[in-house]
């Protein structure tokens, strides 16, 4: 009896310690390095370019457009030696109701990165803002990454308000090594 | 689990064994009394004193217990063992040793009382007896002859103490010390040790020369809360002392005729009162030819003089003498020899060095021939004084002083100590009566009977701070007048003189400034002082009275008042205790009575049985003949129960019945209690609405939650026959009931009122406000069990004589039949005028409606309603819908705030009438603000004003929307039910300037489409659309479609009209309001194609570039008019693709170079050709704009375009 006791006892000192030093590992942090190095380009109309711009006018309700592009590490037919993280940033006024939808293209899939609209925030600028999640490049990857933007014109708007407006999209991309 | 289950099962075995149960039983009691007993003991502490034994005289052999030290002090409890602690000092001062008095002490069963002239009396149980001095017998007369009637207790006195000797509050009575034998002569001898919380009560030291109440030397010792009262007062035969000095008298101018001078000895004349003899002696020269001289009528011969004195005050120099020429008398060797009767007299230390004495208080009254003091009669080296008064009276024959007689090369501190006895000598002060050269420091300090505090000696030596006096000719500067009043102010003395209030024992012990304890219009006291005075209770009932107060609260009594007055000191002699008895609810001052002749000798027991307001005063004189008052609280004496009162709007109740009658009610009742009791004021007011009747004796076993408390009204609002039922309840417990009738509420309920002759759920829950040409309809039922009623008759009632034309309409549910009635001419007033008495001013007149009037409808004229009780199975059921309607009236009134309503009559006897919080009231409104009330139509539209071009290619869109609008009576919309079930219409037609409608041939190049769909003109030449049923709006798209090409129709202005209006098919129904708007139609011969293009160059300006150059270019055809192009500049309001909103700029401010305006706002930029904008980039926000052109053939406006950029 009395052993048994000792063992529980024993036993919950070490849940207890335990649990200390597990929820210590946990809390552990380091720090990150977030500055933009440009390691990352955007591939689009077969260029290599920082930023892809494009203007909206002259759209009509039920149109939709599909761009695609590809984000990629490698610079002067160099490949990045570690991985990198990137992020790719929307930016245009809205000032049209559009759907303005990023997707990761993947083989046959088709997986929805971010959807532009007017939750999120305005710039300085007034540009709205919209930042994807960060992605990764993998060095063992082929170093290329597939998107397309789709900017669909929903036919709610057939309205004579809303003909002849003009408008811009523009995307940005930052990135940075992970050591 | 298993030890509760354990713990339980050992309960149950024990309860199962009677003994033990019953032991445990016993157990709880005594446990329960032993906390109950403490702590009710602790509710009633200050008036208790512990019952003790008088001293038989007798010694004890030891001490009631302890070894003396610290934890184990010798305790004293007796008489007997303070004689044997009087005995051990014989041999031992104790040093360093411990004791401690357990007990109230009564050394005599009587009091001792001294008066210089009559000597000593005893005064026990009322009886006044005279003591021979220096013995112990007491004697019937003041001549103290024959067998004495007995003895008292002379205590022998203690010797020099030098130990610790702890009071522990506790009081000695009558304690005895007389000598014949000592000079210095006091309880102890000498003190070198502390003693604290030591109370004296009728104690008499008499005799000796330096005579002092608690000990004739202190040194190096220690006195903390120790209060003497009783007599102190030296031997009264002489004690002669010698003293003799020198004085000087001024020479004389001796005059040819008699001179005589007062001689002023200020040596001697301060022994005026305690001299025994005196003399003055001296040489005298006559300068000059010769002089008569006498001093006190003895003629001075031989140039000496040596002359006995009876009278130091008044010694007179008489001069004479008979030469013509100056005569001058010069004085030398002037000496001065008095013997005087010497002592000194003080209440608590006769000679002190090196002491200290805290919260210490004299009351004694002190006797002496020389020197007089409350205190200290001498002190020497150092002295402390804080927290202490006297109290006393301090007389002598020389010098009195209420702290310290004189000092003697003293260091003395005065620290919040003061005087407030009264103090009787030639010379006399409040606090020090002899300075010398000593250091003295005296701060919050005061005196309190207007006489000096120290002599007025300026000394850098003395150090006066923050101290006053009540003697407002005060001569000393270094002590500030303030009154008496400001002196007993306990605000002031808190705050400013640093007396801190008495809070508790336990606060006392901590911080031993805590000692104050203040009472209205009173010098502060020490808390202990305070309560040692209380010796006589005013006990009424179990209210307990010691202190006199002006701020009284009332004290309800129930039945009598029975009072009583309780002795709480009992070894205190009261000499007279005397009562008043006032009927005034304001508190008598202390000069009121004291100067008020109606006191009456208190005996016994009284009472008083009369009701009413009282007060009862009670006058205490002691045995040192101090008067003291009490009063008790306003004791209010209330047998009578409160007036109660039951009104409503129907009746007034004041007595109750046990038979009510009854009273039928249509309506909530709104029931008023009204009460007073003049007395003891109302302390409840309950209520109870009950179904059932009650007796006066059910009422009063009725529990406590039956009752409601009454607010402001009692609301009867259920429906039944019913009482109310008032309980009032003063603050005696006196109690009053009342009721009312049976109040017996019941009537028609109308279910519903609502606008129109059908439920439209656009009105739903409208209050009735409607045009003076509506409808309104109400549905009454009532089904109740009743007796079955004969003669009945059925009336509609109107607060207002119903217009001519008025038709009203009865369905009756039960029957299902329907009725009508039309009023049709005005000869009739329905009894409107006769429907209230004339002297009934509350009365509010009603039109009255027989239902025998209404025809059946679907019958024959004479077809009348017929009387029926709707009576089956003991339940009388009835259901109406009435319909009042208007629409045939020529009503030129407006009618607020009136009610129609179902009435039940049986033989002339109104027995039912509606239930009037179901009713709704009726408004109706022929106008409003002197226009008709009546609704209105609009027709909206979004038409631009631009004309129409008709022989050209165009579309025209405008949306109409057409609706009803109500006139508002305030917030509440006037309803017009003439427009229930009728559409809006809708017509177009083309009219020239004159008005006349242009036929449908010349209108072949236009197409209308409404909605989507081709409408076409009728025969009429008029284009009419059916919209949705009123009150609902109706919108409509119109699309005006022009074709090129020449219809015929001669140039010119032409209008399209659209107008609105109340609809019957496709034509105007009845009276309908009309509202129309006009289109302007162009018919030219010119050929205008509206599709023009323009074309801008680029649709984003960047701001980075210091200037941007747009170019447009316009297209047209051949044979297309060269346009005039103006444009404006708008800017988007919001920052988002969901609001298109676009606000008007200057354009001006943004473009490089001066515009042609044309109007504010508006440029013209070209007359056809293309044309560039050069636009200021930084002029721009970053946001979206919209360029609008509008291309013009002379004034005409052909075409608009729009065009949009960014700036980024």
């Amino acid at each position: 009896m009395k052993k048994k006791i000792v063992l529980t006892l024993g036993i919950i000192s070490i849940i207890i310690f335990a649990s200390g030093i597990t929820y210590s590992i946990f809390n552990s942090n380091a720090s990150l390095t977030t500055t933009d190095q440009n390691i990352a380009k955007f591939i689009f109309d077969a260029k290599e370019v920082s930023n892809i711009n494009l203007p909206l006018q002259n759209l009509l309700p039920g149109e939709s457009n599909r761009h695609l592009f590809q984000v990629s590490s490698i610079e002067e037919n160099t490949s990045s030696e570690v991985d990198i993280s990137y992020q790719i940033i929307i930016k245009t006024y809205h000032f049209i109701p559009l759907e303005i939808n990023l997707y990761q293209e993947i083989d046959e899939d088709k997986i929805l990165v971010l959807t532009c609209d007017e939750t999120y925030s305005r710039n300085d600028a007034n540009e709205l803002v919209c930042n994807a999640p960060i992605n990764r490049l993998l060095r063992a990857e082929s170093n290329l990454h597939e998107y397309s933007l789709e900017i669909l014109f929903p036919t709610e708007y057939n309205d004579e308000i809303y003909t002849g407006l003009v408008d811009y999209i523009s995307l940005e991309i930052k990135s940075w090594q992970e050591i | 689990m298993i030890i509760m289950k354990n713990l339980k099962d050992l309960i149950n075995k024990l309860f199962q064994n009677r003994k033990i149960s019953l032991g445990l039983i016993s157990l709880a009691l005594v446990l329960m009394l032993s906390i109950l007993i403490p702590s009710l003991a602790n509710f009633v502490k200050e008036d208790v004193y512990p019952e003790t034994s008088i001293w038989d005289g007798g010694i004890a052999s030891s001490y009631k217990s302890g070894s003396g030290t610290y934890n184990d002090p010798y305790l004293i409890s007796t008489g007997a063992e303070l004689a044997y602690f009087s005995y051990k000092l014989e041999e031992t001062d104790y040093q360093d040793t411990y004791f401690k008095i357990s007990n109230n002490i009564i050394l005599n069963e009587g009091s001792l009382r001294y008066n210089p002239d009559i000597g000593i009396e005893y005064i026990l149980d009322g009886n006044i007896y005279y003591v021979e001095y220096y013995t112990n017998k007491y004697y019937e007369t003041p001549e103290k002859t024959g067998t004495e009637v007995g003895t008292i207790n002379i205590f022998p006195g203690f010797k020099n103490f030098a130990g610790l000797l702890a009071g522990e509050t506790h009081t000695i009575y009558g304690l005895y010390i007389t000598d014949s034998s000592k000079t210095n002569l006091s309880t102890f001898e000498k003190v070198e040790g502390n003693i604290s919380n030591l109370f004296f009560k009728n104690t008499l030291v008499y005799g000796g020369t330096t005579t002092s109440g608690l000990t004739s030397f202190a040194s190096d010792a220690t006195f903390t809360n120790v209060i003497f009262d009783g007599y102190v007062a030296s031997k009264q035969e002489p004690n002669p002392e010698d003293i003799s000095g020198d004085f000087t008298i001024d020479d004389i101018n001796v005059q040819n005729y008699e001179v005589v001078n007062n001689l002023i000895i200020p040596e001697l004349s301060n022994y005026s009162e305690n001299f025994i003899t005196a003399k003055i002696s001296g040489n005298y020269e006559v300068i000059g030819e010769e002089a008569t001289i006498y001093i006190n009528d003895t003629l001075l011969t031989n140039n000496s003089f040596d002359i006995s004195l009876e009278d130091l005050t008044n010694i007179q120099i008489k001069t004479y003498t008979s030469s013509i020429l100056p005569v001058q008398i010069s004085f030398s060797n002037l000496k001065y020899e008095i013997t005087f009767n010497n002592s000194l007299v003080s209440g608590i230390i006769g000679c002190s060095k090196n002491t200290v004495i805290k919260s210490t208080v004299n009351l004694a009254s002190v006797y002496g021939s020389h020197i007089s003091s409350a205190l200290v009669g001498e002190a020497s080296e150092s002295l402390e004084i804080s927290q202490s008064y006297n109290r006393g009276n301090i007389q002598s024959d020389f010098l009195s002083s209420g702290l310290i007689g004189k000092l003697d090369d003293a260091n003395i501190t005065l620290e919040n100590v003061f005087n407030i006895g009264f103090i009787s000598a030639p010379t006399k002060f409040s606090l020090i009566g002899e300075l010398g050269s000593n250091l003295v420091n005296i701060a919050n300090s005061f005196d309190g009977t207007g006489i000096d505090l120290i002599p007025n000696i300026v000394d850098e030596t003395i150090i006066v701070a923050n101290s006053y006096t009540t003697n407002i000719e005060n001569a000393d500067s270094r002590f500030i007048y303030l009154s008496e009043s400001e002196l007993k102010n306990p605000d002031h003395l808190i705050n400013n003189l640093n007396y801190q209030e008495y809070i508790s024992d336990e606060e006392l012990e901590l911080n031993d400034l805590l000692i104050w304890s203040y009472q209205e219009d009173e010098f502060p006291v020490n808390n202990y002082d305070k309560i040692l005075s209380k010796v006589i209770r005013l006990q009424v009932g179990n209210l307990g009275f010691k202190d006199y107060s002006s701020n009284v609260t009332n004290k309800i009594i129930k039945e009598n008042i029975t009072f009583s007055l309780e002795e709480i000191g009992v070894y205190d002699s009261i000499i007279n205790k005397e009562i008043y008895i006032s009927n005034e609810k304001t508190v008598l001052t202390k000069q009121q009575l004291n100067e008020l002749e109606e006191w009456e000798v208190y005996d016994d027991i009284n009472q008083i049985n009369e009701e009413g307001n009282y007060i009862i005063y009670v006058k205490i004189t002691n045995y040192k003949n101090e008067v003291s008052y009490l009063n008790s609280d306003i004791l209010i004496l209330d047998l009578t129960p409160p007036l109660l009162t039951l009104t409503s709007r129907i009746n007034t109740w004041e007595t109750f019945s046990e038979e009510p009658a009854s009273v039928y009610i249509d309506d909530n009742l709104e029931i008023k209690i009204t009460t007073s009791d003049n007395l003891s004021g109302i302390a409840y007011i309950k209520y109870l609405v009950s179904f059932d009747t009650y007796t006066l004796e059910d009422l009063s076993l009725l529990e406590d939650d039956a009752w409601l408390d009454y607010q402001d009204k009692i609301l009867v609002s259920e429906l039944g026959k019913q009482i109310v039922y008032a309980k009032v309840i003063d603050n005696a417990e006196n109690v009053s009931y009342l009721n009312t009738s049976y109040l017996d509420y019941q009537g028609y309920n109308v279910e519903k009122t609502f606008i129109g002759i059908k439920e439209n759920a656009s009105y739903d829950n409208l209050p009735i406000h409607i045009t003076n040409d509506s409808a309104f309809t109400f549905k009454a039922s009532f089904e109740e069990e009743t007796d079955l009623r004969e003669n009945i008759s059925h009336t509609l009632a109107s607060s207002f004589l119903l217009p001519v034309g008025t038709e009203i309409k009865l369905l009756d549910n039960i029957t299902n039949k329907a009725y009508r009635y039309k009023i049709l001419t005005s000869d009739n007033d329905y009894n409107y005028s006769n429907s209230c008495h004339e002297e009934d001013l509350n009365c509010e007149k009603k039109a009255s409606y027989p239902l025998g009037l209404f025809n059946e409808i679907g019958h024959e004229e004479n077809t009348l309603y017929s009387e029926n009780n709707y009576y089956n199975d003991g339940i009388q059921k009835e259901d109406f819908i009435i319909i009042v309607d208007f629409s045939d009236v020529l009503l030129a009134e407006n009618y607020l705030g009136t009610k129609i309503y179902l009435e039940m009559y049986e033989d002339d006897s109104l027995i039912r009438s509606t239930i009037k919080n179901t009713l709704s009231s009726i408004n109706i409104h022929h106008t409003l603000n002197e226009e008709s009330a009546k609704a209105k139509i609009s027709l909206m539209s979004d038409f631009d004003e631009n004309e129409i071009n008709l022989n050209t290619n165009s579309i025209t869109k405008i949306d109409l929307t057409s609706s009803l609008n109500y006139q508002r009576y305030n917030e509440f919309k006037i309803i017009d039910t003439t427009y229930e079930y009728s559409k809006a219409g809708i017509k177009l037609k083309l009219v020239d300037i004159n008005n006349n409608i242009i036929a449908k041939e010349y209108l072949k190049n236009v197409a209308f489409v409404v909605d989507g769909e081709n409408y076409y003109i009728g025969k009429d030449n008029v284009l009419t659309i059916t919209g949705n049923y009123f009150p609902d709006s109706t919108t409509k798209s119109l699309e005006i479609i022009t074709y090129e090409g020449d219809s015929g129709l001669e140039e010119g202005i032409y209008y399209f009209k659209v107008s609105s209006f109340k609809s019957l098919g496709r034509y105007i129904a009845g009276t309908s309001d009309i509202s129309d708007i006009s289109i302007p139609v162009r018919v030219s011969k010119a050929n205008y194609n509206k599709f023009y293009t323009l074309n801008m160059d680029s649709n984003v300006i960047n701001k980075i570039n210091e200037e941007a150059v747009v170019s447009f270019g316009l297209n047209k055809s051949d044979e297309q008019v060269l346009p005039q192009i103006r444009v404006s500049l708008y800017e988007k309001e919001v920052l988002s693709a969901y609001d298109q909103t676009y606000n008007l700029v200057d354009l001006q401010d943004y473009v490089i170079g001066d515009l042609s305006a044309i109007e504010e706002k508006s440029y013209l930029v070209s007359s056809g050709d293309d044309f560039n904008l050069k636009f200021i980039p930084q002029e721009f926000n970053n946001t979206g704009y919209q360029l609008i052109f509008q291309l013009y053939d002379g004034d005409l406006k052909m075409d608009t375009i729009k065009k949009y950029f960014i700036v980024k």
